[in-house]
């Protein structure tokens, strides 16, 4: 039923006095009433309560006052609420009675979270948050400065300042991390959980100011690693509407875990043209090549250097996001323009935890001389990794092989991560991550590292013959 | 500035020394289809319960994974959250598990290794359980987004405060076996159509002093 449209019955209370109404829904947070009898009221007038009865049920409003609304077509007025502010949208529509202030239901525990931080730890944090606050004003101050200059002037000005005090900001940032990393390091994991929540809480505006790290930290997408975070990691660019934002949006980019997967793009490339190498007699069929968990598809752009790259690869790119594969789309496209080359891609929506319920998925999909997943496994369990390896796996064709990566424990960012990007990703050592192939029965397995040691690779190469 | 790649404050080859705080306790009690290996590395347990779909069963079942994870050695704290997500997981494939014939049930295999301890709920499940999959795995992905749980967890009270009368999912469990049981929640759904929900805890601390 429709009760935004139609009236119902209510009445308001005024001592003991019921006073019959028509009230209709006037906005998420007042109504329109009509009085039944004779109006006696002029002006504001408060009431003790407000009792509305529609779909069988009796609703006790608290306080309210009627305010006269000339303008208001058939209405003596607009009700609104003076103690308890109601959601009148939740009432309507879904029966409820939710008032505005049940968003501070959790106050005395969020107040009570801070209870156990280490004093070291707030010293820590209260410094840094004074210092920033300095620094903000100072880069701010610079900006207003210049502000009317002509754009080009603009940005050479500011290129002159992020050259000069910009990096002595960044070396201040740098020894703060280090600050960080010995404040923190006997911390057991609840210890960082909690720390951190306190952490953010306290810079909170600092960190809004940093493009990456405002999306981390919202997650609009519902989950760290969206294609437009690994954007912002592939272009490493000064980005922000300040020289201040800028400067934290840089800043974060050029840590080793960043850099780690720069370089993870670059080893996708190398590894798949090497490989493929040894296909060179399997032409006219293509070199079929997935990703799983391929986000935008950004090494498209490292991989398909001209028209005969083109010929050779059939590409399969899952994700569990359809915005991510569009942005892949796009980019294949733009590609294959620029190629004047038409590119065989199949685009999957899917999410790995419940891709491997489908039985014979090798007969769907087809087998594949190579597949690669990015970016995926740091977020898996271990028995969830196990299983998707093994659903891999089975997707190789005799003789095929994958990439896996997995950032490792000893990630140097992973506290710059946690702390300000509230971004938590599953730590694997060596051992580990080779333990999860322990049920497939692979030809060759091992594990390497990009430059900056982040993060390692899986490397897996099927058995020539399937067993 | 600082170089581009800053150094590698602990080394990739760096490894922290095995942790075996556990004593050797003959008197254990013995669990039906207990699994207890002896190894170089530090002792591995497991234990497999069966479960009927029925949920007069879950209280036996906390009992009996209480008993196994005391006789362990772990410290009240661990056995009281282990026991929560045991519950809470077995709640969940009791409500979203698909139970046709007489041999669907809900198995529940909790194994202590070296440094976590993994709850893992298996039941059937089938395509009328697939949109309750996608909400499952947005609902993961959502509380493993915080790196403090007490986040999600107050996040989600205030949902529920909200929460329509006839919502009957409060959505409150998951998030409980996050905040409370302390431990990462994953899942996957296997050939013929099993969903493994999973909970993975650390020990660090563990352990009755
Ligand atoms: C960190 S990004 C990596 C993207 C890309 N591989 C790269 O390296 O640039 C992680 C991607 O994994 C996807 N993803 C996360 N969980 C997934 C799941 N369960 N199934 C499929 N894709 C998933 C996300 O949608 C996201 O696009």
């Amino acid at each position: 039923m429709n009760h935004e449209a139609s009236n119902i019955k209510a009445h308001l209370v005024k001592g003991k006095k019921k006073i019959p109404i028509d009230a209709r829904y006037g906005s998420r947070h007042s109504l329109l009433v009509r009085l039944l009898d004779v109006n006696p009221f002029v002006g504001n007038t408060e009431f003790s309560g407000l009792v509305i009865e529609f779909n069988g049920g009796k609703f006790e409003l608290g306080p309210c006052r009627l305010v006269s609304e000339p303008s208001v077509d058939g209405y003596d007025g607009r009700l609104i609420f003076v103690s308890e502010v109601y959601d009148l949208q939740r009432l309507f529509f879904e029966s409820k009675i939710v008032k505005l202030q049940d968003a501070f239901l959790n106050l005395p525990l969020i107040l009570a979270h801070k209870d156990k931080i280490k004093q070291s730890f707030k010293d820590y944090t209260a410094n840094l948050s004074y210092d920033l606050n300095v620094y903000k004003n100072l880069f701010d101050e610079l900006d207003a400065e210049y502000a009317e200059e002509p754009e080009d002037i603009k940005k050479a000005i500011q290129k002159a300042i992020i050259d000069t005090e910009g990096k002595k900001f960044m070396h201040y940032l740098d020894d703060k991390l280090d600050e960080l990393e010995e404040v923190v390091a006997d911390f057991s994991k609840e210890e960082h959980e909690r720390h951190g929540f306190y952490f953010r809480k306290q810079l909170w505006n600092f960190i809004m100011c940093s493009p990456i790290m405002k999306r981390t930290n919202l997650k609009p997408r519902g989950y760290a690693g969206d294609s437009e975070m690994m954007r912002m990691i592939y272009s490493n660019d000064y980005e922000g509407e300040s020289t201040f934002s800028k400067l934290m949006q840089k800043h974060p980019l050029e840590q080793p875990g960043a850099q780690a997967v720069r370089n993870r793009r670059k080893i996708i490339a190398k590894t798949l043209t090497n490989i493929q190498n040894n296909y060179s007699d399997l032409q006219p069929e293509k070199f079929k090549v997935l990703s799983i968990a391929c986000g935008a598809a950004f090494e498209m752009k490292d991989i398909l250097l001209s028209p005969e790259d083109s010929e050779k690869y059939h590409f399969t790119l899952l994700d569990q996001d359809r915005s991510a594969l569009s942005e892949a789309a796009a980019r294949v496209e733009q590609i294959g323009k620029q190629l004047g080359a038409k590119i065989k891609v199949d685009y999957i929506n899917a999410s790995v935890r419940t891709m491997v319920a489908t039985r014979q998925l090798a007969k769907k999909w087809g087998q594949f001389h190579f597949l690669y997943c990015m970016g995926l496994f740091d977020y898996l369990t271990p028995p969830v990794a196990r299983a998707v390896l093994g659903t891999l796996y089975q997707l190789l064709k005799p003789g095929g092989e994958m990439l896996i990566g997995n950032f490792h424990i000893s990630n140097p960012s992973r506290y710059y991560m946690e702390y300000w990007n509230d971004w938590v990703l599953y730590y694997r050592t060596e051992e580990e991550f080779m333990d999860l192939l322990r049920d497939v029965p692979s030809e060759k397995k091992s594990i390497f590292f990009e430059d900056t040691g982040c993060q390692m690779f899986l490397h897996v190469k099927k058995q020539t013959k399937e067993l | 500035m600082k170089p581009l790649i800053k150094k590698n404050r602990r080394s990739g080859k760096e490894r922290r020394p095995g942790k075996d705080r556990r004593k050797s306790d003959d008197s254990k009690p013995r669990f039906l289809e207990t699994d207890t290996i002896q190894e170089q590395r530090p002792m591995k347990s497991s234990i497999k319960l069966i479960v009927d779909p029925n949920w007069d069963e879950i209280e036996r079942v906390r009992n009996e994974s209480n008993g196994f994870l005391k006789s362990y050695g772990l410290s009240d704290d661990i056995v009281h959250a282990i026991t929560m997500v045991i519950s809470e997981l077995i709640e969940n494939g009791l409500k979203y598990g698909v139970f046709k014939s007489p041999e669907n049930r809900v198995i529940v295999d909790v194994y202590i290794g070296e440094s976590i301890i993994t709850v893992e709920v298996t039941n059937p499940v089938d395509e009328s359980t697939y949109h309750h999959l996608r909400r499952l795995d947005k609902a993961i992905q959502w509380i493993r987004g915080y790196q403090d749980p007490f986040e999600a967890y107050t996040e989600r009270l205030k949902e529920v405060a909200k929460k329509a009368l006839h919502d009957k999912e409060s959505g409150l469990g998951l998030v409980r076996i996050a905040y409370e049981g302390k431990a990462i929640l994953d899942f996957f759904v296997g050939e013929d159509n099993i969903l493994n929900v999973s909970a993975v805890s650390n020990l660090e601390g563990a352990f009755r002093r």
